[in-house]
């Protein structure tokens, strides 16, 4: 491909773009980080505010690795975060690929049924009746079971169903495939993009899981990450004076938060990668 | 065909992430099998003393919760557990709205924990008035090691319509006071304030005098939060927005006459320049930053906040001559009150669900646990931990060892509370100078805490409204001749007025009043 | 397996017949209602089954007695009222509305520009440095959020504030002041969720069929067109239908950040239904209150949904 004159400022323009949105959002981010790699006392002879560092020190992730409840917590998230991601993708290609189908009987009124639950919920406490009644309270279940599916995802992934070209299921049936083979054989396939997105957005919900482990745990052992890190995070306003309590200083706070946050940034490089453009040439004409 | 190739992908994918599950996921499963869950022993005979009994206890635990110890380390339950014959569980929650979330739909639910700590007095009237409580009454005599412990006040001070449905543990007193940057004081030749107008004064020098030495007008006078501020200023007027009794009779301060004079003097030092400019929206530790990063020179705050060895070492931290003095006595304009504390204030309130009541051995040790930890042995255990390991004996008094800090978690076990003095004497040995003089403030009784909000007034709304106008006065955005107009509008479109009678009756009632 | 049948011709047919010919199409497409079972066991369950709370919305709840039990509320409006008879009432609806209004607005379109940038950015690594870099302040809690603004932002110690008292100015009271806190509350939350939100519109973008690029191009559209003609046609199902779902969501403005930022200088314009809620809720522990206030805004949600999916069918983004 030759690039025009045009093209190439154009290029130059979008560069400059994506560089100054890099900027804006690592800015704060490595206030963060360096606010949790510095001493506490130079933190605060800086005013509160550091970018870099003029010693370093590890101290805070030591104390934060040292708590017996971290080590745990990362493990019980992680089971949690690998679990509902799992379950969460299988009933949603299941549903939404169904509700694709512009010919199922009944279809709108099954869209409606799942749409309705967006806007109306039981609230809290018939929930709670519910999962009690279904045996998971306490269990490590609860994080996952409750929250097996997203009526935002089954329909993002629905859309996605949509978009794919008929000719392609026709062909599909033609060959004398069943749905069950179309969906698994051509409609996945060629979905790894939203898949990979949606997997990422329970990836990230999961192992965000606070609520759920408020509410239907009370096994210390079964704490996830989050719980553990808000208890860092309050602020000694929402405490009551209590000669007893040591506050976290903001060094540790900011360590968690790094802690907490990096495995699941790391994921996103290998979603990244299927998002690229043009990766679909020639699928549907293969 | 690129897609054919993706398929094992997918596949390949799904079963690294299945093999991941069964490497990691074996460890919480077990976990969660082998955990008992709560009244799990009901069925144990009543008769077998031997028996173990299961027993929960909920309370707050803020950010204790992550400092709790392994199972096997934690000696404090170990101990419990033998002396005692149960199986102790605490359920810690990190913040008092967790707690009282997670305590509403366990109500629901009926799967109440045996042993319930309440922080806040309208939760604890609101179990009262659903009958989840275990009236106290008959068993007074088992709990009266515990009560013996406390005081006399044990009971009455959350009673609900004439009922004993708990025992409430000792407040702790740590007033909100000025605290000034003595070298600042030093540099600047300046005494140390003995009224509430030198305290402003000092404030302006701070503020315009560089007593950083940096050569830069980069410093003010107070921070803290406008709330503890403008507390202080009405008090040294004798005056609170609270109710209180004044020449022998009850009154709601926000109602009296020195209340307007209060708001002038608070009016004219947030207009003179001396004051945190963000005072009014201070969270968390933002004040306490700005004081130990030396913006400012007077911080309004409590000897834990400052004092404690971990303070220290932030404000020494920043600034190795920083020196910090704490104003417990000032003459104000009209008095010389520097805090309030209602009659009503506990610690913590201890009920146990009536649930957990049917059975009687269980209720038995309840009692055994409670009365255990309020004195002797036990107290001395949730108080500092193990003897010989954490504090030793030196003339019969308790001493910390220098490995206290594993014993800091110890306090969630405090179920009947702790001789405060004695406790903060022997813990806080080397800041006990502080404790004694906040001892020392002059204190105003309040009573707002006996009373009960009447139906149909919405508190939330008034208060919004209230501390919002309270706010424009104080900033000089509204006249002060507004002031009567403003307390007729809280009184009749925010129901104030149905609130104030309704206090007053309820006081009388309970003959604080006359 | 049967070949797909074609949409029924129902005109000229008598009734049983027509019956008799859905059956005949249910039981030719049974295998698609055997996947949709597990997903529509788990909507019964966990969503349908906990609906019956909403009676809470019309008792005295009282949580011994439970929810069946509990007494009616006398009259049955009761809570809706005590809601509606709040002086703040207008004022709380209004601050909803709008600041939902200004994140759905500023929530939507920076982050197709952003989707729109990689997308086009033709060198790969800074792609895929900005799409990691731009990613990550979604995993920030709003404390930490809060912590950073009052870094940058603070009228007397913020970075911000020091750049513009060093250039001769006042500090500005972004934090405290009604004429910039809901900015403040609209520019965090876009700038934590920009990369975040970017992610569903490049998953759009990487399914348009490339062979449509290669045809505009041979067309001799440029850049800019074929931007305007084909990706941004390409990923407007999806466009339309996180819209449509965002509305339906109108009267949730974010409680967890507001809770967490607002202060009593900014209530008037910060204020909103649910921390509102929060507050008389916590106070005197009204469930009643809370399942009828959330009531009142599935209303109006189900309302606003049904609108624009209506709006949606004219572009034929309608959700059913």
């Amino acid at each position: 491909m030759v690039s025009h004159g045009n093209e190439r400022y154009f290029d130059y323009f979008i560069n400059i773009l994506l560089i100054l949105l890099a900027v804006i959002s690592v800015f704060p981010l490595l206030y963060v980080f360096a606010v949790s790699i510095t001493p506490y006392s130079e933190v605060l002879r800086n005013g509160g505010f550091v970018l870099i560092p003029r010693r370093i020190t590890f101290e805070a992730y030591k104390a934060l690795f040292g708590m017996d409840a971290i080590p745990r917590a990362f493990l019980v998230t992680s089971f949690v975060t690998v679990m509902n991601t799992l379950i969460n993708l299988v009933l949603t290609v299941l549903m939404a690929y169904t509700l694709s189908r512009k010919h199922l009987v009944g279809r709108s009124f099954f869209i409606f049924l799942i749409v309705f639950t967006m806007m109306f919920g039981g609230g809290l406490i018939p929930t709670y009746l519910v999962v009690k009644g279904t045996g998971l309270l306490n269990t490590i279940w609860a994080m996952i079971i409750p929250g097996a599916m997203s009526t935002w995802n089954v329909l993002v992934v629905k859309t996605f169903f949509e978009s794919l070209p008929e000719e392609l299921f026709e062909s599909g049936r033609i060959d004398g495939a069943g749905e069950f083979t179309v969906l698994l054989r051509l409609a996945l396939p060629l979905s790894i993009p939203v898949l990979m997105t949606i997997g990422l957005f329970c990836v990230v919900g999961s192992w965000n899981t606070f609520f759920s482990a408020v509410y239907y745990i009370t096994d210390p052992g079964l704490n996830p990450l989050q719980v553990i890190i808000r208890g860092l995070l309050l602020s000694s306003e929402q405490m009551e004076y209590n000669a007893d309590i040591v506050l976290p200083t903001t060094t540790l706070q900011m360590a968690s938060v790094v802690a907490a946050s990096l495995p699941v940034i790391v994921v996103y490089p290998f979603v990244q990668k299927h998002l690229t453009k043009g990766m679909l040439i020639g699928a549907v004409k293969g | 065909m690129k897609h054919k190739k993706r398929i094992p992908a997918v596949l390949a994918c799904v079963l690294t992430a299945g093999l991941l599950l069964s490497a990691c996921g074996g460890s919480p499963k077990s976990d969660s099998s082998s955990t008992k869950g709560p009244g799990s022993s009901t069925d144990a005979p009543a008769d077998a003393r031997a028996e173990k009994v299961a027993i929960e206890v909920m309370r707050v635990g803020w950010n204790t919760t992550t400092q709790m110890p392994k199972e096997q380390d934690n000696f404090v339950k170990k101990t419990l557990d033998e002396k005692l014959n149960i199986d102790l569980k605490m359920t810690l929650t990190s913040s008092a709205d967790e707690f009282i979330q997670k305590l509403n739909i366990r109500a629901a639910g009926s799967d109440l924990p045996d042993v319930i700590l309440f922080n806040g007095r309208n939760e604890f009237q609101e179990y009262v008035k659903k009958n989840i409580l275990l009236d106290l009454e008959p068993y007074k005599e088992k709990l009266k090691p515990a009560a013996d412990a406390i005081g006399d006040n044990v009971y009455s001070r959350v009673e609900v319509n004439g009922k004993h449905y708990a025992i409430s543990l000792n407040p702790q007193s740590n007033w909100n006071l000025f605290w000034v940057r003595k070298d600042w004081l030093d540099k600047l030749q300046l005494p140390v304030p003995e009224t509430l107008d030198e305290v402003f004064e000092v404030a302006k020098a701070f503020t315009d005098q560089d007593p950083d030495g940096n050569n830069k007008k980069d410093t003010f006078g107070i921070t803290g939060s406008l709330g503890t501020l403008v507390h202080l200023i009405n008090l040294q007027h004798g005056v609170a927005d609270a109710l209180y009794i004044k020449d022998g009779k009850m009154v709601n301060g926000m109602f009296e006459p020195e209340m307007k004079e209060a708001l002038a003097y608070t009016q004219k030092v947030l207009n003179s320049g001396v004051v945190d400019p963000e005072i009014a929206s201070n969270k968390g530790d933002n004040a306490k930053d700005k004081a130990f990063q030396g913006k400012a020179g007077i911080i309004i705050s409590d000897w834990t906040q400052i004092m404690k060895d971990n303070e220290v070492e932030k404000w020494k931290g920043a600034n190795p001559d920083a020196e910090f003095l704490m104003l417990n006595k000032l003459q104000g304009p009209k008095a010389n009150i520097l805090a309030a504390m209602d009659k009503s204030s506990v610690s913590g309130i201890v009920a146990i669900s009536r649930q957990a009541a049917q059975d009687e051995t269980k209720l038995n040790r309840i009692f055994d646990l409670i009365n255990y930890t309020a004195s002797g042995e036990g107290s001395e255990l949730v108080q500092f931990g193990q003897e010989g390991v954490h504090f030793t004996k030196e003339n019969g008094k308790p001493v910390i060892t220098d490995r206290s800090a594993e014993a800091a978690f110890t306090w969630v076990y405090q179920l009947a509370g702790r001789p405060e003095a004695e406790y903060l004497s022997t813990k806080f040995a080397k800041q006990i100078d502080y404790i004694q003089a906040s001892e020392q403030v002059e204190v105003l009784d309040t009573y707002n805490g006996f009373v009960v909000f009447p139906q149909n007034y919405n508190a939330a709304d008034a208060d919004r409204f209230k501390n919002e106008e309270m706010l424009k006065f104080q900033y000089g955005k509204t006249k002060l001749e507004q002031y009567d107009s403003f307390l007729e509008k809280l009184n009749t479109t925010f129901k104030y007025q149905i609130f104030q009678d309704s206090a007053m009756k309820q006081l009388q009632e309970l003959g604080y009043a006359e | 397996m049967a070949h797909f049948p074609a949409p029924l011709n129902t005109a000229a047919m008598p009734k049983s017949a027509y019956r008799a010919k859905v059956w005949k199409r249910i039981w030719s497409m049974r295998i698609l209602y055997l996947m949709l079972l597990p997903g529509v066991a788990y909507y019964i369950i966990y969503k349908y089954i906990p609906m019956y709370g909403v009676l809470i919305a019309f008792k005295d709840y009282d949580i011994l007695s439970g929810i069946v039990r509990s007494p009616w509320a006398d009259p049955w409006y009761k809570h809706f009222q005590f809601f509606f008879e709040s002086p703040y009432f207008s004022q709380l609806l209004t601050n909803t509305f709008l600041i939902s209004l200004y994140k759905t607005i500023w929530g939507t379109i920076p982050a197709i520009g952003v989707a729109l940038l990689i997308h086009e950015g033709r060198s790969l690594w800074l792609n895929r440095i900005v799409q990691t870099l731009s990613y990550m302040p979604h995993f920030l809690s709003y404390v930490i959020i809060y912590g950073i603004a009052i870094a940058f932002l603070s009228e007397t110690s913020g970075l911000v504030n020091r750049w513009v008292v060093e250039a001769g100015g006042n500090g500005i009271p972004f934090l405290t002041s009604t004429a910039y806190f809901r900015s403040v509350l609209v520019g965090t939350d876009v700038w934590k969720d920009l990369g975040w939100g970017a992610i569903i519109y490049l998953a759009a973008m990487s399914s348009i069929d490339a062979t449509l690029y290669e045809a505009a191009r041979i067309d001799g559209a440029g850049r800019l067109r074929r931007i305007w003609h084909v990706t941004l046609p390409g990923i407007r199902s999806v466009i339309i239908l996180l819209l449509v779902l965002k509305v339906g969501s109108a009267l949730d403005a974010g409680f967890e950040q507001i809770y967490i930022m607002y202060n009593l200088q900014v209530m008037p314009v910060a204020d909103i239904i649910d921390t509102w809620v929060f507050r008389v809720g916590l106070e005197q522990l009204n469930f009643s209150l809370a399942t009828a206030v959330g009531l009142f805004k599935s209303l109006i949600g189900l309302v606003l949904i049904f609108l624009s999916n209506k709006l949606a069918r004219r572009w034929g983004g309608n959700l059913w």
